[in-house]
């Protein structure tokens, strides 16, 4: 192929040259170009090589259908894999590469696949590559996945910003041709709200550039006057750049719109792409048709391309992609391209039909441009190493025997094929709904318009423009009807006429040589397609998955029907039976930045902030993630590790005071007449007799017995309880009562209200804390008889109302405060300078976790949904005399086996550190095939005892309290000898927290 | 001179008081009859509208279940006193939200960048009130006026929220006072 640019002619703009770089050699373009027409223009005729056989490809469409030219565009960073050349507008500075090649696109020295072929036909991975033993598949696997495939992702971050944006119109149109704009204008001249996209730069479909006359004027004059109307219209948007990548339930359309993908300099404040979310009420499905590409041997030689992009390359961008062309046709629609180069002073040297009738309109056109018409003919062979030189042309009566003596070689450097047209059906079967065989088109078309789609143009199998023109109207008055919303319908355009498609005459394809592409992005053959078949996947779908055939990024858009008929020619059923492959969303590439949106980096995912959160970070916490809370980890000193800060924040609360941010707990207003009876059925233990002023510990089971949640609850008056839950599951315990309540017990007169952001939680810890606190507490005596273990009282702190708990997580005196949140930061403040003379230390979660653990009391790591009550040492809370959640499965073997694991203590005997996720094994057993009897939970260094120490959940656990046992990590090597205790490692009385 | 205004203009707004009150089925009339009674201010009838006057907003947001964002600080006293958990329950919420204001030509389009939500006047107008969320952030958007919204969103939530907004308003020559540290008395 020696593709040129015409001097005149064409929608680019010529005062406007644009350099780029492809394979790191400078080119030159106009505005207005695509990457593939400037590539053209400049006579490069290879831009890529095949996916596994590595032969060169050039472009062979000048759409979205595009197979072979997939470059990478970008560099660093910003690089993008797998763009189709086609659809890349060309900027200034743009730089892009060819891919799947090495050492280059000319000399590709994986080109060897070829002479493999017959060991890589489809499926060749599950039959060549699976021995000598069960794990060979792994060291194939690499080398394979090396030699195929496209283009490379980038490793770097992406730097370009994306996001999401959410629309509610009463009329989509996908795609802006004549039809979809007829259908856009009719539904906002009608008062209804419409968005017309299309994926292309300028709207108008296959109109844009073409030599159509449209009542007065130019088809280009009349597509800029409807998308001007459209664009104006106060209930329209039109929007261009945009893909419809797929249709969802409730008609949801999902569209990705290239907002600055073709801009040399993008501006901060513009995404790269916007991902729209589109709830319509009616969609208007006018997504047109794909030329089908022919198939024979060689077929995907760079030179030849489909015969429409043949003409758009030069109605649009004035080029021409060679000097000798030839057409393959078996419809007069592709006339229409012989029409145009012949008007553009460019010479066919032969149009190959293999119909024997032809149009009388197609024949008149093949007569003006003084061409030679071989009716009756196919060609059954491309030629040419690395690009197009000659084709073989033969009678079709000649069939594909070789050695016809009525073959006749044609030199030639472009060959455009067209053996019909396929509807871009995707979107109407994304939406559910089965494609019908169409006769006159040979294709697959939508089946019935639904009651919430209606389909228009070419992709219901009507090819002529005032055709299309006409459904884009009817469409639109169903689509309206269907709203309830009354049509006011438009004239419609006259348009000149012009050779329609027709019924193509299929071509036949079988018999035809090993390289005859049926897919050429995945490079699946007609051979095999015959061995898929032989080997029984007969249905389309079996053949799909077995050849890959259409599985390709090009999602078949030129491949599929092809490979279907030489299915139905195999099985010898007619196209109507066998049935078309369903499509799946995206019919498109997205990038994975479009469908992330916002959602990425510190906006990942939401981070909650306590009322205390800046404090900490003022004052040097080292801040740590749980779940979407920031929590102060620790407040290291200089030079001093966050571990060893937790160490001595853990040891001052035992000798001292401290004081921790608990505001991240979950907390659940429980309110109304009959919220005792509802906490008592959601509590394992018993709650009708807890006191209003006081709290209680409560477990929360799941339906099948398993331990869901602990936390406490506060009853603060006769009707109205104030529950906590852990940080971790606040979201979930909330959905979980809310769901008993509606659909279990909706006669229980409770209500619940999430207030985890009302309240800044703060817990006072220590022996000094009931000093420390009865300084600043106003009115309230915390004195051991008045205010005992488990007392809430409501309180003022320098007028700041509270309420204060009488409760303990680290084993030691202890109060939670709950304070307004607006004012949890001012009493935060005032209980550390009201303890300065007490030493008061702020603590964060490393002190919180060694307390605990000393105190052999559960968290997340042991409430970690396989843990009964019983495992856990609860078994004692659970209440007899009630029917809860979970109660009626705790007594089924799984749960009381006494070999489950228990939870136990476990000290390290010779100082070594324990490894949280450590397996505990029996000494001895040697490491590698030891079995497992537990593992570790939580582990930490204690202050209070000086040692390491860790909770682990062992088999049978309180039968080996006493035994030696290994905490073995193998991943680090790390294997210590232990001895198993009693969880509490710590005032076992609990004398000092009634202290 | 043409004045130039930002497209979208944030400002975090602080209410006095906000209550919630949810009333049983059985006792709605009764609930809706005394709220309307002790904020002086009937409350609206339909879920997803609201209700205003100068000092006090009244939102519908749920099956019985109403909103009251007031400047009247005895508010929540005041409801517990009345009703004794027989028709309804109330709950102070004064501190767990933080209030944005979105205003501009371009707040209805920022806000399409997250909340899935038909915001066309004609669908979602001034009166009225939905719950949703944002980027897995629960709100109750209000709107306000044609080019404004106040919108509600859990306290632990904001900072993160406005980090949102910001990022996506790039396009809008915003405007984004400096947030003001609370003052309420106490």
């Amino acid at each position: 192929m020696s593709g040129e640019r015409l001097p005149s002619g064409g929608l680019i703009d010529r005062d406007r040259t644009i350099e780029f770089k492809f394979d790191g050699r400078r080119y030159t373009g106009h505005g207005g170009d695509t990457l593939a027409s400037a590539l053209i223009a400049n006579g490069v005729s290879i831009v890529g090589r095949s996916f596994k056989y590595h032969r060169p490809r050039g472009v062979y469409t000048a759409g979205p259908e595009e197979p072979n030219a997939l470059v990478t565009v970008g560099s660093g960073a910003e690089t993008e894999p797998n763009c189709r050349a086609t659809m890349v507008e060309l900027y200034d500075g743009l730089v892009a590469s060819s891919q799947n090649n090495w050492p280059g696109l000319r000399f590709d020295l994986m080109a060897v696949n070829q002479l493999a072929a017959p060991l890589l036909s489809a499926g060749f991975y599950y039959k060549t590559f699976m021995g000598p033993t069960r794990r060979a598949w792994r060291f194939y696997e690499h080398f394979i996945r090396r030699a195929a495939g496209m283009g490379r992702a980038g490793v770097l971050p992406d730097p370009a910003r994306y996001e999401t944006i959410n629309a509610f119109v009463d009329v989509l149109v996908a795609g802006a041709g004549p039809a979809g704009l007829l259908a856009g204008l009719t539904a906002a001249r009608s008062g209804a709200r419409v968005m017309v996209v299309d994926e292309n730069p300028m709207p108008g479909g296959s109109l844009a550039g073409d030599s159509l006359r449209i009542g007065a004027g130019s088809a280009t004059a009349w597509t800029g006057a409807m998308a001007s109307a459209l664009a104006g219209h106060p209930n329209a948007l039109l929007l261009t750049r945009a893909t419809a990548y797929g249709c969802y339930d409730g008609n949801t359309v999902a569209i990705v719109e290239r907002v600055a993908d073709h801009r040399a300099c993008p501006t901060k404040e513009l995404p790269r792409q916007r991902h729209w979310i589109v709830r319509a009420r009616q969609v208007v499905i006018a997504t047109g048709a794909f030329e089908r590409p022919a198939v024979f041997e060689n077929n995907d030689l760079p030179g030849i391309m489909l015969a429409e992009s043949v003409r758009r390359y030069l109605n649009r961008f004035a080029v021409v992609p060679g000097r000798k062309i030839a057409f393959l046709v078996s419809n007069d629609g592709a006339y229409r391209s012989v029409a145009d180069l012949a008007r553009a002073g460019v010479h066919v040297a032969c149009i190959v039909d293999c119909r024997r009738t032809i149009g009388s309109e197609a024949l008149r056109i093949a007569a003006a441009a003084d061409c030679e018409l071989l009716s009756g003919h196919i060609v059954r062979r491309a030629n040419g190493r690395a690009t197009l030189r000659s084709v073989d042309v033969v009678p079709i009566d000649a069939g594909m025997h070789r050695g016809c003596s009525r073959l006749r070689r044609i030199s030639v450097d472009c060959l455009a094929v067209s053996a019909g047209w396929t509807p871009a059906c995707q979107l109407a079967t994304h939406a559910g709904e089965k494609l019908r065989w169409h006769e006159q088109m040979d294709a697959f078309v939508p089946a019935d318009d639904s009651p919430r789609w209606s389909a228009a143009g070419a992709v219901t199998g009507l090819m002529g423009t005032s055709s299309c023109m006409r459904s884009g109207v009817q469409a639109a008055q169903r689509a309206l009807e269907a709203s309830g919303i009354e049509a006011v319908l438009p004239d419609a355009p006259e348009v000149t006429d012009e050779p329609v498609p027709g019924r193509p005459v299929p071509m036949n394809c079988n018999g035809v040589g090993r390289k005859a592409f049926v897919d050429l992005q995945h490079d699946v053959t007609v051979g095999d397609i015959h061995l898929a078949h032989r080997e029984g996947f007969r249905a389309p779908e079996h053949l799909k998955r077995y050849t890959t055939l259409g599985m390709a990024a090009d999602q078949g858009k030129t491949s599929s029907l092809n490979g279907l008929r030489i299915l139905g020619e195999l099985e010898n059923r007619p196209m109507s039976e066998l049935g078309a492959t369903r499509f799946r969303p995206p019919c498109s590439p997205v990038a994975l930045g479009a469908l992330a949106g916002t959602a990425r980096g510190r906006l990942f995912r939401p981070t909650r902030r306590t009322p205390v959160h800046e404090w900490h970070v003022a004052n040097g916490a080292d801040m740590v993630s749980v779940g979407t809370w920031l929590r102060p980890q620790a407040y290291p000193r200089p030079l001093e590790t966050v571990r060893d800060a937790g160490i001595r924040e853990a040891d001052h609360v035992r000798r001292h005071v401290g004081i921790v941010d608990v505001s991240t707990l979950g907390k659940i207003e429980v309110q109304g007449p009959d919220s005792t009876i509802f906490l008592d059925r959601v509590y394992a233990n018993n709650w009708h007799n807890v006191a209003v002023g006081k709290a209680r510990y409560g477990l929360m089971l799941r339906e099948d017995g398993i331990v869901f949640d602990d936390g406490t609850s506060w009853r603060l008056d006769e009707n109205r309880y104030l529950m906590t839950t852990t940080t971790a599951n606040a979201g979930r315990v909330l959905s979980h009562l809310e769901l008993l309540l509606v659909t279990a017990w909706p006669e229980l007169r409770v209500t619940l209200t999430p207030v985890t952001d009302q309240w800044c939680g703060i817990a006072v810890a220590g022996p000094g804390s009931r000093r420390l606190l009865s300084s600043v507490v106003e009115d309230v005596d915390l004195s051991n008889d008045a205010c005992p273990v488990m007392a809430v009282r409501e309180a003022q702190i320098r007028k700041i109302p509270v309420l204060v708990c009488r409760l303990s997580f680290s084993g030691e005196l202890a109060y939670e405060v709950y304070v307004p949140a607006d004012f949890g930061c001012r009493v935060w403040e005032l209980l550390l300078d009201a303890g300065r003379a007490a030493e008061v230390v702020p603590y964060g979660t490393e002190a919180l976790g060694i307390l605990r653990i000393e105190k052999g009391h559960v968290a997340g790591p042991e409430l970690d949904g396989r843990t009964t009550a019983d495992d856990l040492g609860f078994g004692g809370l659970l209440s007899g005399r009630k029917q809860y959640v979970g109660s009626a499965m705790l007594e089924r073997p799984g749960l009381t086996d006494p070999a489950r694991p228990k939870l136990v203590g476990l000290l390290s005997r010779d100082g070594e550190q324990l490894d949280a996720g450590s397996q505990i094994v029996e000494p001895g057993d040697g490491r590698r095939e030891a079995v497992s009897l537990g593992h570790v939970s939580s582990a930490a260094f204690s202050p209070a005892l000086g040692r390491h120490i860790a909770l682990a959940l062992v088999r049978n656990g309180r039968q080996m309290i006493g035994e030696r046992l290994i905490a073995a990590n193998p991943l680090k090597r790390h294997f210590v000898s232990v001895k198993v205790v009693a969880p509490c490692f710590f005032d076992e009385s609990g004398s000092r927290m009634r202290a | 001179m043409r004045e130039i205004r930002p497209g979208l203009e944030l400002l975090e707004r602080r209410s006095e008081a906000l209550v919630e009150l949810v009333a049983w089925r059985h006792a709605s009339m009764q609930a809706h009859s005394l709220l309307g009674r002790l904020c002086g201010l009937a409350p609206p009838s339909e879920q997803g509208r609201c209700s205003f006057d100068d000092g006090t907003v009244i939102m519908y947001i749920g099956p019985g279940r109403f909103m009251v964002e007031t400047a009247d600080a005895g508010l929540h006293a005041a409801l517990r006193l009345a009703l004794a958990g027989d028709e309804a329950t109330v709950t102070d919420l004064t501190d767990s939200r933080s209030c944005i204001r979105l205003s501009g030509e371009r707040s209805t389009w920022t806000l399409r960048k997250g909340l899935p939500v038909d915001l066309d006047v004609s669908v979602f107008g001034p009166s009225d009130v939905i719950q949703s969320s944002i980027l897995h952030m629960d709100v109750i958007a209000r709107r306000i006026g044609a080019d404004a919204f106040d919108i509600y969103v859990s306290r632990s939530y904001a900072v993160t929220f406005v980090e949102w907004l910001t990022d996506v308003a790039r396009d809008c020559r915003e405007r984004v006072p400096d947030v003001p540290v609370s003052v309420r008395s106490p």
